[in-house]
């Protein structure tokens, strides 16, 4: 956001941004568009696949079928790069198929940003990638006993900066109180 | 066009009356010969704007660089580079590949131009020659990104000519890309391979512009064609060795990018990670554009002091130094 912008323009942003995000109808209504008009459900409402309604457009020959700011999307650069069959396939089964019971949330997110974890994980991660990929190389091209030199690696990993990103790791609120509006450290 | 030499002061005449004659003289000469020196300009323009303005993106290494803040607004950082570059853990390790590697391009790879062009400097047949120049000069037109590929293709275990013809004489297929012990080799190999008909192309230069009665001359004094190469052609290509040896020893840390890149692997990094790809990896792939930049000055300053450090030595010991 721009520093510029006014108290009562980023007011309304935020209005915006939570509509647009955080309410059902707002959701649905700026990715999809209006029932019936730009879109069906596939199943039962608001527990299925919407469905784009053939021929549906939306601005100047764009398609308003997918985020707030799809109309930037053309139709056919857009349908390029995604396959719609296999799209909905995908969402049904992680979405409302047996694919939802495998979601696993993690353990730890900073929600408000109060640490430094991006910042440090942005320095650490040239050096703790490449003690990983030396480790899996090896263990994969040449016969290492991986169990015998695990906790060496491991040891590498942790006093070459891992154990400075897990304790900053540790700083992070768990996401599971969260979700019922507890924060837990 | 020869100049008339300044005419020496007059005995008695004050030195300062002397030395502004002589800057007159200069500065009417200087004058006479624009349209020559105007020449330069462009010259000039380009190295200013492309070698001594961008010096200015230097300041990013003591400074905590966003792009939307730019360089001069964003904060100083008090150092903070380069106390992480000291603390890194790879440190030493990237810094001693990178400087042994160079020193194994010094030994192994930086004579093979010199071998090469006295070699073709002997041929008699011009198709031949032309032929042996034209085959050697082109590898260093392929980038290494394909060349890369087709080494990949060729040292194969699997798929490669070279795993074929290794497995052809009995013994078990090697994977040389992935192995600490040849890697390093491997990357001298392939960089001379790449690298020396194109080098050779400065000596082959110099050699031409050797005056041939020398050679009449040794030839009258019984020297053979081995004796007139060592006495006569290798003398005459010292200067132009000692420039190159010195413009090699300066880039002491900054190994090849993309032939080290194009060709290893992290099975190999132990003995293949140099300054250029490790700070690709840490820097440029995490947008630390600072702390990159911060690694390339501490790179071109050791390069800077090992160039003067060795031009001081040959200056010492021999009449080629540079400056």
């Amino acid at each position: 956001m721009h520093v510029g912008v006014s108290d009562e323009k980023l007011a309304k942003i935020l209005q915006i941004y939570d509509y647009v995000n955080f309410d059902d109808y707002g959701m649905l209504y700026t990715q999809y568009g209006t029932e019936g008009v730009n879109f069906e459900w596939d199943g039962a409402p608001g527990n299925s696949y919407p469905t784009a309604i053939e021929g549906q457009r939306g601005f100047g020959g764009q398609w308003g079928f997918g985020y707030y700011n799809a109309n930037t999307r053309h139709q056919e650069l857009y349908s390029r790069y995604q396959i719609p069959v296999l799209n909905k396939e995908l969402e049904e089964y992680f979405r409302f198929g047996p694919g939802a019971d495998w979601a696993v949330p993690q353990f730890r997110q900073d929600v408000l940003g109060e640490t430094d974890y991006v910042e440090l994980f942005a320095k650490l991660r040239g050096a703790l990638n490449t003690i990983r990929d030396e480790f899996t190389w090896e263990a994969v091209t040449t016969d290492l006993d991986i169990d015998a030199a695990w906790d060496a690696y491991v040891e590498r990993w942790l006093s070459a900066g891992g154990q400075e990103l897990l304790d900053e790791l540790a700083k992070m609120p768990q996401v599971l109180p969260l979700r019922e509006g507890k924060f837990v450290y | 066009m020869s100049e008339p030499a300044p005419a020496a002061a007059p005995p008695g005449a004050p030195a300062e009356l002397h030395r502004a004659s002589l800057r007159r003289q200069k500065i009417a000469r200087a004058i006479r010969m624009r349209h020559v020196y105007s020449l330069l300009v462009l010259s000039f323009g380009l190295l200013v704007v492309f070698k001594y303005i961008p010096i200015y993106g230097v300041l990013i290494a003591f400074k905590d660089f966003t792009i939307h803040r730019g360089i001069v607004a964003s904060p100083w950082n008090d150092f903070e580079h380069f106390r992480w570059l000291f603390r890194d853990p790879f440190f030493f390790r990237v810094l001693f590949n990178t400087f042994w590697i160079s020193v194994l391009r010094i030994i192994f790879s930086f004579p093979m131009p010199i071998i090469l062009a006295l070699m073709l400097n002997e041929v008699r047949s011009s198709l031949y020659k032309r032929t042996s120049q034209t085959i050697t000069y082109l590898p260093h037109f392929i980038s290494w990104v394909i060349l890369g590929g087709i080494l990949t293709e060729v040292l194969s275990p699997q798929r490669g000519i070279a795993g074929y013809l290794w497995t052809l004489l009995g013994w078990e297929p090697v994977n040389w890309l992935a192995r600490k012990e040849t890697f390093r080799g491997l990357l001298v190999v392939t960089g001379i391979w790449q690298g020396v008909g194109w080098g050779s192309i400065i000596y082959l230069a110099a050699l031409s512009s050797v005056d041939p009665t020398l050679y009449e001359a040794a030839a009258i004094d019984g020297a053979n064609r081995y004796h007139q190469a060592r006495y006569v052609s290798l003398p005459s290509l010292i200067p132009a060795i000692v420039i190159l040896f010195l413009l090699q020893v300066g880039n002491i840390l900054e190994e090849s990018f993309q032939q080290i890149f194009n060709l290893y692997n992290p099975a190999v990094y132990p003995v293949a990670d140099v300054f250029s790809t490790y700070i690709y990896r840490s820097g440029i792939e995490q947008a630390r554009y600072s702390y990159s930049t911060a690694v390339g000055l501490f790179q071109n300053t050791v390069g800077v002091v090992v160039l003067i450090g060795v031009n001081w030595i040959l200056r010492r010991f021999s009449e080629y130094a540079i400056w």
